[in-house]
C-alpha cells in the first residue's frame, strides 16, 4: 500500500483488507467484518479455529505494517441442537 | 417420518481432523439422512477434502452433498468430489439421488447454484460478454436444477444448494451482495416443481428460516447462522 495511515480513505483500506483476507491461503475468509477507526484496525467476527483467529491478525499485519490491529475475532463453539424442527 | 440432519460452509482445512466426526458418532441415532451445502473445504485444496473424507468415512447413514464456491477456489473440484464419492458421500450437481427411509421415498435433488440476484433486484443476460456470461451461467445451472427437480420421483423432495434461492434467508447479509449470493431462479425452478424442504448456505450473515414465493420452507444451514454442527429436521408426508 502506497500511502501511510494519515493519507489513505479509510474506505479503500477496509476494502484492501477485506480482499487480502480472502485471498490469503492462511485466511481465505470472506466474512470477518473490519473497522478502521484512526490507525487502528478492528476485526470481528468468527473462525473455526484459534489458529485461524490469529491467522486474521497475521496477515493484516503484515498488510498494514503501520496500523495497529485489534483482533476481535471470535473461535465458534458447536452444541448439537436438542431437538429436531417439525416441518 | 424422516428426519434429515444438515448443514453447510463447514470449511474444512487441514488443521479441521476430529472436529466434526465426534457430533457424528450419534447422528444415526437422531437422523436419517445427512446433508452438507457446500464450501465443505476453505479454499478447494484436495488435501483438505481429505481430511473431511476421513470424518465422514464409515458414519453409519447416508450423507449426500452439494459443492461451493470455496471447493472450486482451486479449480480442483473434480478430484473434491471423487474423494467424498470414495467414502461414500453422494455429491450432487445438477443431479439427484433417492434413498429408502422408514417404507418412503426419500429424494434430494442437489446444485451449487450461482449468483445473479433476485426478482426485481438482478442482473440479466445483457450487456458485456462477461456479464451475459455470468448471468448466463446461473440461468443454465438454474434449467438445470428445473429439469432435475422435474424428475424427481419420491415421496419426499429436498432441494439442496449452496448459494440462497431466496433473498429473505439472506437478511443480515449487506443488500449491496445479494446478488452474489443467490439467485430467484432456483426458487422459481424449486416452486414449479415443488418441494418439502429447501436447504442452502453460503451467505454465513443471513438468517436461518425463510419461505420461497411459492411457500416451501427454506433454511439456511450456513454453520455460522445455525451455530450448531448440523441441524435437523422432521418431515412427516
Amino acid at each position: 500500500m502506497s500511502q501511510g495511515p494519515a493519507a489513505e480513505p479509510k474506505q479503500y483500506v477496509v476494502a484492501h483488507i477485506r480482499e487480502r483476507l480472502a485471498r490469503d491461503d492462511r485466511v481465505n475468509d470472506l466474512n470477518i467484518h473490519v473497522q478502521v477507526v484512526g490507525e487502528t484496525v478492528f476485526l470481528t467476527g468468527e473462525v473455526e479455529t484459534a489458529a485461524r483467529r490469529d491467522a486474521v491478525a497475521e496477515v493484516v499485519r503484515e498488510l498494514l505494517p503501520d496500523y495497529e490491529v485489534r483482533n476481535q475475532v471470535g473461535v465458534r463453539h458447536l452444541h448439537p441442537p436438542e431437538e429436531a424442527e417439525a416441518l | 417420518m424422516a428426519q434429515v440432519a444438515a448443514v453447510a460452509d463447514i470449511h474444512f482445512g487441514t488443521d479441521s481432523a476430529g472436529s466434526l466426526r465426534p457430533h457424528l458418532e450419534t447422528l444415526p441415532e437422531r437422523a436419517d439422512l445427512f446433508l452438507l451445502g457446500g464450501d465443505l473445504t476453505r479454499h478447494g485444496d484436495p488435501a483438505e477434502a481429505a481430511v473431511l473424507a476421513e470424518e465422514l468415512k464409515d458414519v453409519d447413514m447416508p450423507i449426500a452433498a452439494v459443492l461451493g464456491n470455496h471447493d472450486y477456489h482451486m479449480d480442483r473440484e473434480v478430484e473434491i468430489r471423487r474423494m467424498l464419492e470414495d467414502v461414500g458421500v453422494s455429491v450432487l450437481e445438477g443431479e439427484s439421488v433417492c434413498f429408502s427411509v422408514h417404507g418412503q421415498e426419500l429424494g434430494v435433488a442437489g446444485i451449487k447454484g450461482f449468483g445473479g440476484g433476485f426478482a426485481g433486484a438482478c442482473g440479466s443476460d445483457f450487456g458485456e460478454p462477461e456479464m451475459k456470461a455470468y448471468y448466463r451461467h446461473t440461468e443454465r445451472l438454474a434449467q438445470q436444477f428445473d429439469e432435475v427437480m422435474q424428475g424427481l420421483r419420491c415421496d419426499i423432495r429436498i432441494a439442496l444448494l449452496h448459494y440462497s434461492p431466496i433473498k429473505e434467508t439472506l437478511l443480515g447479509e449487506r443488500p449491496e451482495i445479494y446478488p452474489w449470493l443467490g439467485s430467484y431462479l432456483f426458487a422459481e425452478a424449486i416452486d414449479r416443481t415443488g418441494a418439502d424442504l429447501v436447504l442452502h448456505g453460503h451467505a454465513h450473515g443471513g438468517t436461518e428460516k425463510g419461505v420461497t414465493p411459492g411457500g416451501i420452507p427454506v433454511r439456511n444451514v450456513a454453520q455460522p447462522v445455525i451455530r450448531r454442527p448440523y441441524n435437523v429436521f422432521a418431515i412427516e408426508r
